[in-house]
């Protein structure tokens, strides 16, 4: 093999021939660089977009669910057996049943392994207990019995501190992956672009030596179809490598603006439905909540430090700090009627307006994310193909510019 | 009015004896006193002597703690909301209920002429006696059991209600007392007397504690507990809420029930203490218990004791 190529490289034919197959090499070369480059990179941001996202929105959801389950069962506990918790019920039962569809789709979409399944499947167990507990509390409230608060707070616990705990080692376990996967996707990028580049040189450097040699040797200045192929070449080589590093900057951005601010706005609404319990189980503990107020403000605090003060937030705040001015002020019965919206619906309906808000955000977020990624496939839509006509293309261009002068030599 | 006449009498005759031995009604006035503890006695239950004339509803001595109370215009209480028949928060009325719910009223009526006019506060057991010390409740009537550790801390009115500490089991457990417990697990809330009673008489009893007397029948319903073990009164608040449960055995432990005040405020534990003679003598202390304990026997009201 190497005395052949030696030999070939005696003569002016010969050499002509050594760089016609040199050039279609490469161009196989430069075709798979970039054919595998695009389908790995199309790839890497699928598994972001559709795999490690949507599992950390579906924990995340999950976790907004439980608290909007809770937030109802302290809800309607509180209004008792009145015409006030007709609502409340409604939202328990929507929640209860979007969750055991959350729950499933998690369950059926483990990605993670052993602990992730562990996690889901402990999960499912304790909100059937839950679900259990929120009843007995139910049906012994409606009977009159006290013991029925004791099971409510039992479940109302149990929500915060055994599963909560589960799903974030969920959702802890998801952003790990999310986190490893850019990362991976992040290096890959960088050798997959230099991988392009390089072999899109190499070819340029051998077509433009080639084109030289024609012009010295054989008094033409421009071989067309060589210059063509050197063209393509050029062309996709700067096209595809610019492509790739805009789809990773898309990627980038949705990894640091849209995804967070989804993660942000997913926490903050699950927060919101935690402050809503908290403020039913102040109200159910008599003047003995303290503990409840205690970790309201606490919630409160960390909300503004993650969003801000929205002025809906504020809205809730200010209906809030009326129903315990009330309380402490020896109202119980009209702070509990204005947090069921009895007589007046401001404290419900300030709830709603920030519910309201907060899933907007978190819509509008969620939206520019899957935005930027979209944006991001679009940069290399076809171009794996492009990548396999373009080195047919160099090849037949390169084959119709040498052969006539091989065989002139030949002749 | 007439009842308050009748209290009045009524009163004047519990307190004859010691009101004409002692000589020193100006002692027992309701003008501010500095703080003192009782005085020595080997009755645990012995309260500050109630005064001899009470101050009408709406007409509390100036500068007492009771004009304080009468100036807020709202006497503050703490009281259990899950302990049925005695304090218990009624779902069906959003109204607290009870033996322990009505005797406050009954000071309420007599600061205010208005039993309406409290604001409760819910209490655990532990939580009590921080309560009073920090000020945030006038008194705690919440099947609170006279001790002389607790006496250290704050002030007893006179013994309102003799209770006892029993067992409840599941309906078809062969246990009668607490001997028949050891190994099993017994759950009392935390900071009672009924906790301390459990490791104290049976230490081969495993002790579960929870916050309140409701939490204990959640674990026993849950099977996490196998008995519950507090005072007879709580334990038929208990037992009616489950038929699969049943009170079993003999009484194994006094708890004398008083409310609690602040140690400071001796002039408010004396006048809750004539509000109590009152209703001892004038029968609302037997139509209230009639109405919410009558279900465990004929009972007359308990006799107060006192120290000057």
């Amino acid at each position: 093999m190497i005395s052949t190529i030696k030999n070939l490289r005696r003569t002016t034919p010969g050499k002509l021939q050594f760089s016609l197959g040199l050039i279609v090499l490469l161009a196989v070369a430069f075709a798979i660089s970039g054919f595998s480059s695009v389908l790995a990179s199309r790839d890497a941001v699928d598994k972001i977009a559709r795999k490690a996202v949507p599992s950390i929105v579906t924990a995340q959801t999950i976790r907004v669910k439980l608290l909007e389950l809770d937030e109802a069962a302290t809800q309607e506990f509180l209004a008792g057996g009145s015409q006030a918790g007709l609502g409340s019920r409604q939202k328990y039962e929507a929640a209860r049943e979007a969750l055991g569809v959350e729950l499933t789709q998690a369950a059926s979409n483990i990605s993670f392994g052993k602990d992730e399944r562990q996690a889901i499947e402990k999960l499912m167990e304790k909100v059937q207990e839950y679900n259990g507990m929120v009843e007995s509390a139910r049906s012994y409230n409606r009977l009159g019995y006290p013991v029925g608060a004791a099971y409510l707070r039992l479940a109302s616990t149990s929500v915060r501190t055994e599963m909560m705990p589960l799903v974030e080692s969920v959702d802890k376990l998801n952003v790990t992956q999310l986190d490893s996967e850019y990362e991976s996707y992040k290096s890959a990028s960088g050798l997959r672009i230099g991988m392009i580049g390089i072999t899109g040189l190499a070819l340029i450097v051998v077509l433009f030596i080639t084109q030289r040699f024609i012009s010295r040797n054989m008094r033409r200045t421009f071989n067309l179809p060589l210059l063509t192929a050197t063209a393509i070449v050029v062309a996709l080589s700067a096209y595809s490598v610019t492509g790739l590093m805009m789809q990773r900057s898309e990627v980038t951005q949705a990894r640091a603006q849209g995804f967070v601010s989804t993660y942000t706005w997913l926490n903050a609404r699950g927060t919101a439905y935690d402050i809503k319990s908290d403020q039913s189980l102040y109200l159910i503990a008599m003047g003995n909540g303290a503990v409840y107020e205690d970790s309201m403000k606490a919630k409160v605090e960390a909300l503004t430090t993650a969003v801000g003060s929205p002025a809906s937030l504020k809205g809730y705040l200010e209906q809030d700090a009326r129903i315990r001015v009330l309380d402490k002020g020896g109202k119980r019965e009209q702070a509990v009627g204005l947090a069921l919206g009895v007589g007046s619906n401001d404290a419900v309906a300030s709830f709603s307006g920030l519910d309201s808000d907060f899933s907007a955000r978190l819509q509008q977020a969620s939206g520019e994310f899957y935005t930027s990624i979209a944006q991001a496939d679009g940069k290399t839509w076809l171009l794996d193909w492009v990548f396999a006509l373009a080195a047919l293309a160099v090849a037949a261009l390169a084959y119709l510019g040498l052969n006539p002068r091989i065989r002139e030599y030949r002749a | 009015m007439k009842i308050t006449h009748f209290g009045a009498r009524a009163r004047t005759l519990a307190l004859g004896m010691a009101v004409a031995i002692a000589a020193c009604a100006s002692s027992l006035s309701m003008a501010p006193q500095a703080v003192a503890a009782p005085q020595s006695t080997s009755d645990v239950t012995a309260s500050y002597r109630p005064p001899a004339n009470m101050p009408r509803p709406g007409a509390m001595p100036a500068g007492s703690y009771m004009a304080k109370i009468q100036e807020r215009g709202r006497l503050i209480v703490g009281v259990s909301q899950d302990v049925f028949s005695v304090g218990y928060l009624n779902p069906l009325t959003n109204e607290l209920e009870g033996f322990d719910i009505d005797i406050a009223k009954q000071v309420a009526k007599a600061i205010f002429g208005d039993e309406k006019r409290i604001q409760w506060v819910s209490v655990t057991s532990a939580a009590r006696i921080p309560l009073l010390k920090e000020g945030k409740v006038d008194m705690v009537v919440s099947t609170f059991t006279i001790n002389a550790a607790r006496k250290q801390e704050i002030n007893f009115s006179e013994i309102y209600y003799m209770s006892g500490q029993k067992i409840l089991v599941g309906r078809d457990s062969t246990a009668v007392s607490l001997d028949d417990l050891s190994g099993q697990r017994v759950c009392a809330p935390r900071g009672s007397t009924s906790a301390k009673n459990i490791v104290a008489l049976n230490p081969k009893a495993k002790l579960v504690e929870t916050a309140t007397y409701s939490d204990c029948l959640v674990l026993f319903q849950l099977r996490k507990a196998d008995a519950v073990s507090t005072d007879d009164v709580i334990l038929a608040g208990l037992a009616a809420q489950d038929p699969f449960s049943k009170v079993v055995g003999k009484t194994f432990s006094p708890e004398p029930y008083g409310i609690g005040v602040a140690k400071e405020n001796v002039d408010f534990t004396r006048f809750v203490n004539g509000v109590l003679v009152d209703i001892k003598a004038n029968g609302t202390w037997k139509r209230i218990y009639d109405r919410w304990l009558g279900q465990m026997g004929p009972q007359d009201p308990p006799r107060g004791t006192y120290v000057d």
